[in-house]
């Protein structure tokens, strides 16, 4: 144990000051993806709009004086591709942001939203409204009116992700074969309420049923832009603010204990937040797959583990992610779409197949 | 001031794992706390550190009692080392040892110097920026060594003791990093620090520690001075092992070694067995 002072001064600067430049620059890139991806998102389409259209649309939205645009261009933008686009962004940014939390909770890289039920968990919540909301639950669909559908999934996300959090844990320690094992059975038994649901449904709600499986962003009106944002934003805020106690419970929840987290609160505040980010999801665009997993694995390895750099960098990139894989969806077999979820299934189940294996060789 | 425990019972599933102990830490004090598997070391570990809280009596920091502590201010009296960490995120070392800046308030530049300077403390800065998950088992409980060191680093105000507490700091270490640590606890204890230890080597506690508490099924057995509390009846008692003290050659402390045993039965049947044969 020598006790090299020449050491010490070069940790504490040079390394550390270069990586904190990288991951400022990081981030600055991950919003410019952002925003380069969301005018490609409003521009491609059925109608293709020239950059500097939307460009102007968007200014003209913002109040600034500018010149006219076509005024079919403009009411494609406002009608359609603008909430689309808004509503991919802050549906990747919540389901990402949900992911890392929710890995950070458990202390395992591998839970994701859709693997361990939670999304099933909302989405059955959601499905039994549609369909019971005419009559057994008329009640709630008549005294929360149009939130109804976002509530009723971030209840039904939450109770799962409690669920699944019993069952995992043991003495503080979240046995991952567990995790992954209770997620296959909750999206089974949720899949099976779905399924059942979906017997007793008419046709009218079965289309909306199909969509909801398989995930889409098809169902992007400004009302559902507006309940998504209000309460995406809250986890959106909040989450970012609880990093440190994030970074701590990565330690064990004993260890965090002993730096003064108050662990007993934080769990179940940051368990509601995730479940809120994912409930709110699943309700206006289905079960999107994958995002929550592929995302923050890609930021850790770019930019390390820290909550602090990775939950405003899951939240950009989060959001660009979905909204290319939306831009495919909608593009590759035009005039028709395919449903986005395929699209994340298709990137994201080779991706968790890799990482499984990994983790397998890790353990021996 | 002390931190002090009091009249502790813990039982879990019908089974006493502590009964009526008491034992107190104080500042400047080395004290090792031995004990045969299931003793209880681990269990009064985790009521000291508020982990755990006990079915009767109670453990007051520096004369106030563990709950009325709120958890941030008792994080900066007294840090807890761990005998394993879940963690299991590529976090730099540096990183790691930061997070016990956490009570704190944020990482500044003090922090990270303080940081590096525990680091260099365990013996381990030029692994700064290498990855948690890459570095060995032993380098793994150094940097978490270095973590509760920048937890209690600073002095507090009117010389008020801190505590350090360490669940088997040496399990994963070799020989000479073993022998280092030790000596580190008794460095740290020279400043307003009390360090309790849990320990199975029952020569390293009679070489660094000031004082030995042997336990046994929940109960404290003794407590002193290495050179009186270790001696053949009692850890006969406590370990079930016969063992003889010999004077250390070098040091005022005594060198326990475990006596000749019996050869089992079934190996003197096997050697008679042989004999004829060859």
């Amino acid at each position: 144990m020598s006790m090299n002072t020449q050491a010490l001064s070069l940790p504490a600067s040079h390394p550390l000051l270069q990586r904190q430049q990288f991951e400022r620059l990081t981030l600055a890139a991950l919003l410019a993806l952002m925003v380069f991806v969301a005018l490609l998102s409003i521009a491609i389409g059925p109608v293709p709009i020239p950059i500097a259209d939307v460009l102007r649309t968007l200014a003209a939205l913002t109040g600034l004086p500018v010149a006219e645009v076509a005024p079919q261009h403009e009411a494609v933008i406002v009608s359609i591709r603008l909430p689309r686009t808004l509503l991919g962004l802050l549906v990747g940014a919540g389901l990402a942001v949900a992911g890392a939390a929710m890995q950070g909770l458990f202390r395992n890289p591998l839970a994701d939203p859709g693997l361990i039920g939670v999304s099933a968990g909302a989405a059955l919540a959601a499905v039994s409204v549609i369909v019971l909301g005419g009559q057994g639950l008329a009640f709630l669909t008549q005294a929360l009116g149009p939130f109804s559908l976002p509530i009723a999934a971030f209840i039904g996300g939450l109770l799962t992700t409690l669920l699944v959090y019993r069952l995992a844990s043991r003495d503080g320690r979240v046995s991952v074969m567990t995790l992954l094992l209770a997620g296959i059975a909750i999206n089974a038994l949720a899949g099976a309420g779905t399924g059942l649901l979906t017997y007793l449904a008419d046709d009218q709600q079965l289309r909306t049923l199909t969509f909801w499986s398989m995930g889409s962003l098809g169902g992007a009106t400004w009302p559902a832009v507006g309940s998504a944002a209000l309460l995406i934003a809250v986890p959106l805020l909040a989450l970012p603010l609880l990093a440190r106690t994030l970074n701590a419970l990565l330690l064990g929840e004993a260890e965090a204990g002993h730096l003064g987290i108050a662990v007993q609160r934080m769990q179940p505040l940051i368990v509601t937040l995730a479940a809120l980010a994912v409930g709110a999801a699943v309700a206006v665009s289905g079960i999107i797959g994958f995002v929550g997993l592929v995302v923050p694995h890609l930021l850790r390895l770019a930019l390390g583990p820290d909550h602090r750099l990775l939950l405003p960098g899951a939240a950009l990139l989060g959001g660009s992610l979905l909204l290319l894989a939306d831009l495919l969806a909608r593009t590759l077999v035009t005039p028709a779409e395919l449903p986005i979820g395929i699209l994340t299934a298709l990137l994201g189940g080779p991706f968790f197949l890799a990482l499984l294996l990994r983790w397998q060789r890790q353990m021996r | 001031m002390t931190l002090e425990a009091e009249g502790l019972c813990v039982r879990r599933s019908g089974r006493a794992l502590l009964q009526n102990l008491s034992l107190s830490l104080a500042a400047g004090e080395v004290l090792a706390v031995v004990g045969a598997n299931g003793a209880g070391k681990s269990t009064l570990l985790r009521v000291l550190s508020a982990e755990l809280t006990p079915d009767r009596g109670q453990v007051r920091l520096n004369g106030r009692a563990l709950a009325d502590w709120p958890a941030r201010e008792s994080a900066k009296r007294r840090a807890v080392l761990p005998q394993h960490s879940p963690l299991d995120f590529p976090f730099t070392a540096l990183e790691v040892v930061l997070m016990g800046r956490i009570p704190h308030g944020g990482p500044g530049a003090e922090d990270v110097h303080r940081a590096a300077l525990a680091l260099a403390e365990v013996g381990l800065a030029p692994l700064a920026e290498r990855r948690y998950t890459t570095l060995s088992g032993g380098e793994r409980q150094r940097v978490h060594l270095a973590r509760v060191l920048v937890q209690i680093w600073e002095p507090l105000p009117a010389q008020e003791p801190r505590f350090l507490l360490l669940d088997e700091p040496t399990a994963s270490l070799d020989l000479a990093h073993q022998h280092a640590t030790l000596a580190l606890a008794q460095r740290w204890a020279q400043h307003d620090l009390g360090v309790l230890i849990v320990l199975h080597d029952l020569n390293l506690a009679a070489q660094y520690a000031n004082r030995v508490a042997v336990l046994k099924a929940g109960q404290l057995l003794a407590v002193g001075a290495p050179a009186k509390v270790l001696e053949p009846t009692l850890i006969a008692e406590a370990f079930g092992l016969p063992v003889q003290i010999l004077p250390h050659p070098e040091l005022p402390c005594p060198l326990i070694v475990a006596r000749a045993q019996p050869a089992p039965a079934a190996n003197q049947a096997a050697t008679q067995a042989r004999v004829p044969i060859t």
